[in-house]
């Protein structure tokens, strides 16, 4: 396969070299950590709401969870940002694992499920807790396995990859 | 380090069980997925219910939202399975790291933190809190330690593939 030159391009300019190789304890695995932590406030209470809507914790009240979505966005966006700046590190490294793309179609599903939770059953001021139950039991169901299916997908970026650098072939893992 | 500890991780590192973590990279991968996961029950369950009792989205009642906290537990379980597991498959790498202590550290506090939650009135004045009620001060600082220490452990564990070998052996 060829690979890109616009990832070595990429590599090569001082921002991208920046993350990889500085010292600074703001460098790479700061970025990571940020990462992690925006996983965990988008992940999170998602994996809260699905638990409730199939059931668990009934003594929740479904409607006032809406207000966690506010968290989801910030988790969002962050992993937007701190995803983008760790493509910005190692382009070649992720853009010819096909793991990559996985993850990331992973990603696009689970928060098009988010939205439609928000906007057909926690938001949908028509309906009563038990309807929200019994119309957000599929979407919950397929929520947790697709961020579980990212997560992993996520995961197994570190053990999949065959190109760590543009020219350096280097089976990951 | 003290002097004793060397020779137990030497130990250690030639066991059976060690060999086995490291046989198949894809276990190992499985591993520190599960590691994530865990890590995810814990705090979309604990977290939220710290920042209830601090106050955001106070229309959800304590006592309802602690009925997801065995959800967290599990979590919390599944990260000490797979965390003892891969001390245990490079107990060389990790007991050299001062990231790792440190993150261990921040699990103890949270530990105590927990435990004062349960031990002192915290819990009882909180289990009985209600749609719109405020939480009283005590159980509120206690729920900010719990957020800052889980969050350092976050932050901590991805520090350990910096911090190797920085402890004096």
């Amino acid at each position: 396969m060829t690979v890109p030159l616009f990832l070595d391009t990429i590599e090569k300019t001082n921002f991208s070299t920046w993350l990889r190789e500085s010292d600074s304890l703001f460098g790479f695995y700061f970025i990571l950590a940020v990462h992690t932590l925006g996983l965990a406030m988008l992940v999170g209470p998602n994996a809260a709401i699905d638990l409730r809507l199939l059931g668990f914790g009934r003594e929740i009240p479904i409607a006032p969870m809406k207000k966690w979505f506010k968290i989801m966005w910030w988790g969002l966006g962050i992993n937007t940002v701190t995803g983008v700046l760790l493509f910005w590190a190692y382009p070649t490294k992720a853009a010819t694992n096909l793991d990559f793309y996985i993850k990331l179609l992973c990603i696009g599903l689970a928060v098009w499920i988010v939205y439609r939770l928000k906007t057909h059953v926690l938001g949908d001021t028509s309906l009563s807790e038990a309807a929200m139950e019994a119309s957000g039991k599929t979407l919950a169901g397929w929520s947790l396995f697709l961020w579980f299916a990212a997560i992993l997908a996520g995961r197994l970026l570190a053990y999949t990859y065959t190109w760590i650098l543009y020219g350096q072939y280097s089976p990951g893992g | 380090m003290p002097s004793f500890v060397h020779p137990l991780l030497v130990w250690l590192a030639a066991t059976k069980l060690s060999a086995l973590m490291l046989q198949s990279k894809w276990w190992w991968a499985f591993m520190m997925d599960m590691h994530f996961v865990g890590l995810t029950l814990l705090m979309g369950t604990i977290g939220l219910l710290d920042l209830r009792v601090l106050g955001f989205v106070k229309e959800l009642p304590v006592s309802g939202l602690h009925k997801l906290v065995p959800w967290g537990i599990g979590g919390f379980v599944i990260n000490v399975i797979t965390g003892v597991l891969a001390f245990i498959g490079m107990p060389l790498f990790y007991g050299y790291d001062a990231a790792f202590w440190l993150k261990m550290l921040f699990i103890a506090l949270a530990g105590v933190n927990v435990l004062m939650f349960y031990v002192t009135s915290a819990f009882r004045e909180c289990e009985a809190l209600g749609p719109g009620q405020d939480a009283p001060r005590l159980a509120k600082f206690i729920a900010a330690g719990s957020l800052f220490l889980w969050i350092g452990v976050i932050f901590l564990g991805r520090y350990i593939q910096v911090y190797q070998d920085t402890i004096n052996h």
